[in-house]
């Protein structure tokens, strides 16, 4: 537990470090939409975003970080059970 | 390469809605006798590839992408754990921070996890025999242009749009992002690998 506790802190501080390389263009999947005039249309609203700043997205990152891990975790437990 | 909502037909989200319910069905069975304290490690590379999945890198023409790392998940834990991993990834992103459509996260899952965990550890296993790294290499960059090809598929089925412009345009962008995949895979998994030899033995 003690390793997995290390991995996630790992993940955040080079999540941290790296965030403010991101780049924010268009993925190819979007650039592909936006040549052939193709537009989402949402029919549900997520309730969270990634954020502006560094500090919102870092925050927005760790929070990410422990619910996927907890989903993941909860997942596998019931596979295992299943 | 999240597809939003809007993209796809009611025909075309059912499909992709059923293959990867059986997909996943199919690596849970598996996953019976996974051992209770691997578990946590699951949890530890969703989270990895949750992270990693926030920070695109960009490539030509303004254009970006970033890691799937379902190929990446397999080749560590292997592809029935890569499944669940990727789907706790994709319904945290979906439900959570809105990538992708709630409509198109059977199609999502397919694309980004499934193809990866499944095709992408297939060729692997099938490769490193010639040598480990370029074995990873070729199979991530494959899952990812594997996946971009059948996201045009998805929407080519579901839209009257100039198919064959998609197809090439999605697959001109996606085997420069598949290197990127590629270099990452490699990195991280060699990392993984000294920093934790244990993980070896993790049941496929």
């Amino acid at each position: 537990m003690r390793m997995i506790f290390k991995g996630l802190i790992i993940i955040a501080v080079v999540l941290a470090v790296v965030l403010p390389l991101a780049s924010s263009n268009p993925d190819g999947l979007e650039a592909t939409m936006e040549k052939v005039g193709l537009e989402e249309k949402p029919t549900y609203n997520a309730p969270l975003d990634y954020g502006e700043t560094w500090g919102q997205s870092v925050v927005m990152g760790l929070l990410g970080i422990g619910l996927t891990f907890a989903v993941c975790y909860a997942l596998a437990k019931l596979a295992r059970g299943a | 390469m999240h597809i939003p909502d809007g993209l796809l037909s009611i025909p075309v989200i059912v499909i992709t809605y059923a293959i990867t319910i059986a997909g996943i069905a199919y690596a849970v069975r598996k996953l019976r006798n996974l051992p209770e304290e691997k578990i946590p490690l699951l949890g530890l590379f969703a989270a990895g590839i949750f992270a990693a999945q926030m920070v695109n890198f960009p490539i030509i023409g303004g254009v970006s992408g970033h890691l799937l790392g379902a190929t990446l998940v397999a080749i560590t834990l292997g592809p029935y754990a890569a499944v669940i991993v990727m789907t706790a990834v994709l319904l945290i992103q979906t439900l959570l921070f809105g990538d992708g459509g709630i409509t198109a996260i059977g199609a999502n899952i397919l694309n980004m996890g499934l193809i990866g965990a499944f095709i992408g550890y297939g060729i692997y296993t099938k490769l490193k025999g010639i040598s480990e790294t370029f074995a990873m290499s070729f199979a991530a960059w494959l899952s990812v242009v594997l996946g971009a090809t059948l996201a045009s598929l998805e929407i080519g089925l579901s839209h009257s749009i100039p198919f064959f412009k998609v197809l090439t345009l999605m697959i001109a962008y996606h085997s420069i992002i598949g290197i990127g995949e590629a270099i990452l895979t490699v990195m991280i998994v060699h990392a993984v690998r000294a920093k934790l030899p244990s993980i070896e033995g993790v049941p496929a």
